[in-house]
């Protein structure tokens, strides 16, 4: 091969031979028993959505079976309490096992090759997350065969759910066992956050980003503000039925609206964190089969941000027939429909980029399923316009209007997309692509079978026919016309099995694929191998493979940045946020059995407790605390210096401070931790409202004394205090430091003594949380403070022990500034909490 | 970067800071009865005018927001992306404000309406 000294290239070819194998050697997936421990993104995003098509199908069968009961009138085909358990799981799996993580699961697949990084910044917690989700998930959708599922609906309201009213551990299931599932995908959104921001290819500006990692940036948030929300109505409901604390119970001062609204606050988000990422996927697919550039690329990026914000002002829209005042419903209303404008500015974009291509415009089997997706999901906005209207809404709410709506949204929104994207980007993991014939077939069944099944629904629904019904009388009038949706069920269900009949003939995993079968610009179909791309290519446009001759055959020789290992292990760049410049090379960690553990061990904690197994659950939480400990004692890794990566170009190996991606993973946890405290704050100033009756200092024992929330701020402040000396303190490189680890020790005790102080006066004042909502919700701030002071006590003993054994210094110290962040969080909201429970009551008398 | 994110982001944080102060204003003092509700009907009105008027500034004059933000001015190739990005959020933005505050005139403050 001639040498290539291409001034306008980053390195200089030929590269060496041994640069090649040595990356096919590094980033080569585990064999056999040990696949288990890989963490290479494209092993665990093709587990993940094989995972969430498993569950697709599940939940696609008992659908089969709901409709089975509801095709004629009077039917005994299911019994009441079985097809309660059967819907509650059916909208449960579909919405928490099969939806949210298809797409996470697309963006863990996709993402690391459309951005050209080696992985995603963090492999095993996107691992850990996918293994937590299918043990949970399989836990969890096994219910149904031992008569304990969950049977209050996916939403799960109050005062239904209470122990009351759902004694057993039916609803405990759906409580834990989807509480972690959440946990799951708030990782898998931290990574995708600092990925997409962090990890793109040099020149890759905000502006040339694929439409795709919008989408996922957009969906990642989105999970960050608003899972947090259902977190804390997950743990107040299991605290309620676990130890009788008063949230959700009006006679003791609670209120059942209070999950209703903190559960829509999540609830909506989440269909839009479902639409997103798969309108960011029909973004990517159409300029492909249209062979032009997308049309009007800065309107659905604006479009796509809009739509990710307006999302969360809507929630009441689900709660227009609660009672609430004509005004509050008006500005939901109004939301609701200006939330259609950004949708609407992303269809007429795709169609506007069809026409534009129009003389090339293929159609294939994912133009297919893309067109059948306008057209489903046209409908399902114009009747979601129609709901979003309040008097409208006060006839169609609960009522099989509604189910034909969010079917059409969601099936059309994201179901059709996906098997567009199955057949689309199938050639990246499979050795052989889909057949376009069964395609077909699966196409014009589903299509076909969708509209039989749920257009009948928005006129059985204005018939009266409401929701959540196990049978309905033959005199209604509803026969016919259920029977037609159950008939368009099974032509649906054939369309999916023509589709699984076309996996099993065709899709081998494996690399040796064709290269770019359609053509695209993007740069998910540069080769590829295990090690995602030979070098990191420069880029210079939205569609690089399209505007950059030549640009596959220099990345594969190894003419752009990173061809090789400098540091001997797994590695890729981080640039900058904006503008995508190089700044260093970040260190990956590779299989490892310690996430693996991990996972198993979180699962059966969270799984153990719903049945009450205590001790053998606190077991299996050590056991993955542990494992934890484990796998971050392996991060960390020492600084190598400045390494080439490209002519004239070397770049550091270790970073710290507000560049280090570590630092940025920190930040958005505390986003996390921060949404969570917010809508505790919400709960507590809204029941405040609702009971002020109850509240202090006139429907409760007095308050502490000053003396006790003033000795528990001080220790805080003490901590925080400590958490600084110690930053200051940390040695030098190669020595220990028994001084930081008694300071780190010092200030992680002095945490959980502001906790035990805080409890003490309330002990003193004789409040007892089962006592009213007020009460319950002045312990509820020590229970979340008590859980955050946890994780910080853990991690400032990690960075301790990292202090004594000469693994942290003042220059590799990215455990202590990690500790160091959560601290300071922490104490904030102590301090926040402290003058929410103390000052606010003391405010009001 | 934040200055930047924040910056483009800067419609939809006025939005949501409206809906907010609206909604939490008009449950809470409609619950309480604490005020008279046409006087919560023009806080409502009051509020929105107010953050309209901040987003329609932004978005006529962008510069000393990116400046108070970011501390200088938009990358060159980058700067019609950013400041279009910024606009079209902010209109998108302002006609959603507009909506709630349709709301405030048309409709009384605390009354159920059924």
């Amino acid at each position: 091969m001639s040498e290539t000294t291409n001034t306008d290239l980053p390195n200089d070819g030929p590269r060496p031979e041994a640069e090649l194998e040595e990356l096919k050697r590094i980033w080569a997936t585990p064999r056999g028993f040990r696949l288990f421990t890989a963490v290479n993104n494209t092993v665990v995003g093709t587990l993940y959505i094989g995972a969430a098509f498993l569950f697709f199908i599940l939940a696609g069968i008992l659908a089969l079976l709901m409709r089975t009961q509801l095709a004629v009138g009077d039917n005994q085909f299911l019994s009441q309490d079985l097809y309660n358990q059967i819907f509650t799981t059916h909208g449960t799996t579909m919405m928490f096992l099969f939806a949210v993580p298809a797409v996470e699961a697309l963006g863990v697949l996709l993402l690391p090759q459309m951005l050209a990084a080696r992985d995603l910044p963090f492999p095993r917690l996107s691992a850990f997350a996918i293994w937590a989700y299918i043990i949970g998930g399989l836990v969890f959708f096994s219910t149904i065969f031992f008569d304990m599922a969950p049977k209050g609906g996916w939403f799960m309201y109050p005062p239904l759910t209470l122990k009351e009213y759902s004694p057993g551990d039916n609803a405990d299931f759906w409580l834990l066992g989807i509480g972690f599932i959440e946990i799951s995908a708030i990782a898998g959104a931290i990574e995708i956050i600092v990925g997409v921001l962090r990890t793109r290819p040099p020149g890759m500006t905000l502006a040339k980003m694929p439409i795709f990692a919008w989408a996922m940036l957009i969906f990642a948030a989105m999970i960050v503000f608003a899972f947090p929300a259902v977190i804390l109505a997950t743990m107040l409901l299991e605290i309620e039925r676990t130890f009788g604390w008063p949230f959700f119970t009006a006679a003791r001062g609670g209120d059942a609206l209070l999950w209703q609204h903190l559960f829509w606050f999540f609830g909506h988000p989440e269909v839009y964190i479902i639409f997103l990422p798969a309108a960011g996927l029909v973004s990517m697919m159409i300029p492909t089969m249209a062979q032009t550039p997308l049309v009007g690329y800065r309107l659905i990026v604006i479009a796509l941000i809009a739509t990710g914000f307006f999302s969360f002002g809507l929630w009441v829209h689900h709660m227009f027939t609660t009672g609430i005042p004509g005004l509050s419903l008006a500005f939901f209303s109004a939301a609701s429909m200006a939330v259609s404008i950004p949708s609407g500015i992303q269809v007429f974009s795709w169609i506007a980029t069809m026409a534009a291509g129009r003389q090339k415009f293929r159609i294939t089997v994912p133009s297919l399923f893309i067109l059948g997706f306008l057209f489903i999901f046209v409908l399902g906005g114009l009747t979601g316009v129609m709901v979003a209207v309040v008097p409208f809404d006060f006839q169609a709410h609960d009522s099989y209007f509604i189910v034909a709506h969010f079917h059409y949204v969601l099936v059309g929104g994201m179901v059709f997309p996906l098997f567009a994207t199955f057949y689309y980007w199938a050639p990246m993991v499979s050795s052989r692509m889909l057949s376009e014939r069964l395609g077909k077939w699966a196409f014009w069944l589903m299509f076909i079978g969708f509209n039989t099944a749920f257009f009948p629904m928005h006129i059985t629904g204005l018939s009266g026919m409401p929701r959540r019904i196990w049978t309905y009388p033959s005199n209604m009038g509803w026969d016919i016309l259920n029977s037609i949706s159950t008939a368009g069920a099974f032509i649906m269900a054939t369309g999916v099995l023509v589709f699984i009949i076309d996996l099993i003939r065709n899709f081998r995993l494996g690399e040796g694929g064709p290269q770019n079968p359609w053509n695209a610009g993007t740069l998910e179909f540069l080769p590829n191998g295990v090690y995602s791309t030979r070098s990191i290519p420069h880029v210079t446009s939205r569609e690089p493979v399209w505007d950059q001759p030549g640009l596959a055959e220099q990345v594969e020789q190894g003419l752009h940045y990173l061809p090789n290992a400098p540091t001997g292990g797994r590695e890729t760049l981080i640039t900058s946020a904006i503008e995508a410049k190089p700044q260093y090379v970040l260190q990956m960690p590779g299989p490892s059995w310690t996430h693996v553990i991990a996972a198993a061990g979180t699962a059966a904690f969270f799984l153990l407790l719903t049945i009450k197994q205590v001790n053998i659950a606190v077991a299996c939480g050590v056991l993955a605390i542990v494992a934890c400990l484990v796998w971050t004692w392996q991060l960390d890794r020492p600084d190598q210096g400045e390494v080439e990566v490209a002519r004239n170009l070397r770049l550091p190996t270790y970073m710290t401070g507000p560049l280090s991606h570590s630092w940025w993973a920190m930040i958005v946890l505390m986003l996390v931790a921060g949404s969570l405290y917010l809508s505790f704050i919400f709960s507590y100033l809204y029941l405040w409202t609702v009971s002020p009756d109850v509240w202090a200092p006139a429907g409760s024992p007095a308050l502490p004394i000053l003396a006790y929330p003033m000795a528990s701020a001080a220790l805080l402040i003490v901590g925080t205090v400590l958490m600084v000396v110690a930053g200051k303190r940390l040695p030098r490189p190669g020595h220990r430091s028994f001084a930081g680890t008694a300071l780190l020790t010092l200030a992680a005790l002095a945490m959980v003594a502001s906790i035990v102080i805080e409890l003490w006066g309330l002990q003193e004042t004789g409040l007892n949380p089962g006592s009213s909502s007020y009460a319950a919700m002045v312990y509820m701030a020590s229970v979340l403070q008590g859980q955050i002071a946890f994780v910080v006590l853990i991690m400032c003993l990690f960075a301790g022990a990292r202090l004594v054994t000469a693994q942290l210094d003042n220059r590799r110290r990215v455990t202590f500034d990690n500790a160091a962040l959560l601290y300071y969080y922490a104490a904030a909201q102590g301090l926040f909490g402290l003058l929410l429970v103390h000052g606010f009551p003391r405010l009001l008398g | 970067m934040i200055g930047t994110l924040v910056f483009i982001l800067t419609g939809p944080i006025l939005w949501a800071a409206e809906l907010t102060a609206i909604y939490g204003a008009q449950s809470s003092l409609c619950a309480f009865g604490a005020v008279p509700q046409v006087t919560v009907g023009w806080l409502v009105i009051a509020i929105s005018l107010v953050l309209l008027l901040a987003d329609i500034v932004a978005i006529v004059r962008p510069f000393p927001l990116f400046n108070l933000l970011v501390g200088g001015s938009p990358p060159p190739d980058q700067r019609a992306f950013i400041l279009g990005a910024m606009r079209g959020l902010g209109s998108l933005s302002a006609l959603a404000m507009l909506y709630f505050m349709l709301a405030a005139t048309l409709l009384p403050a605390c009354a159920q309406l059924r």
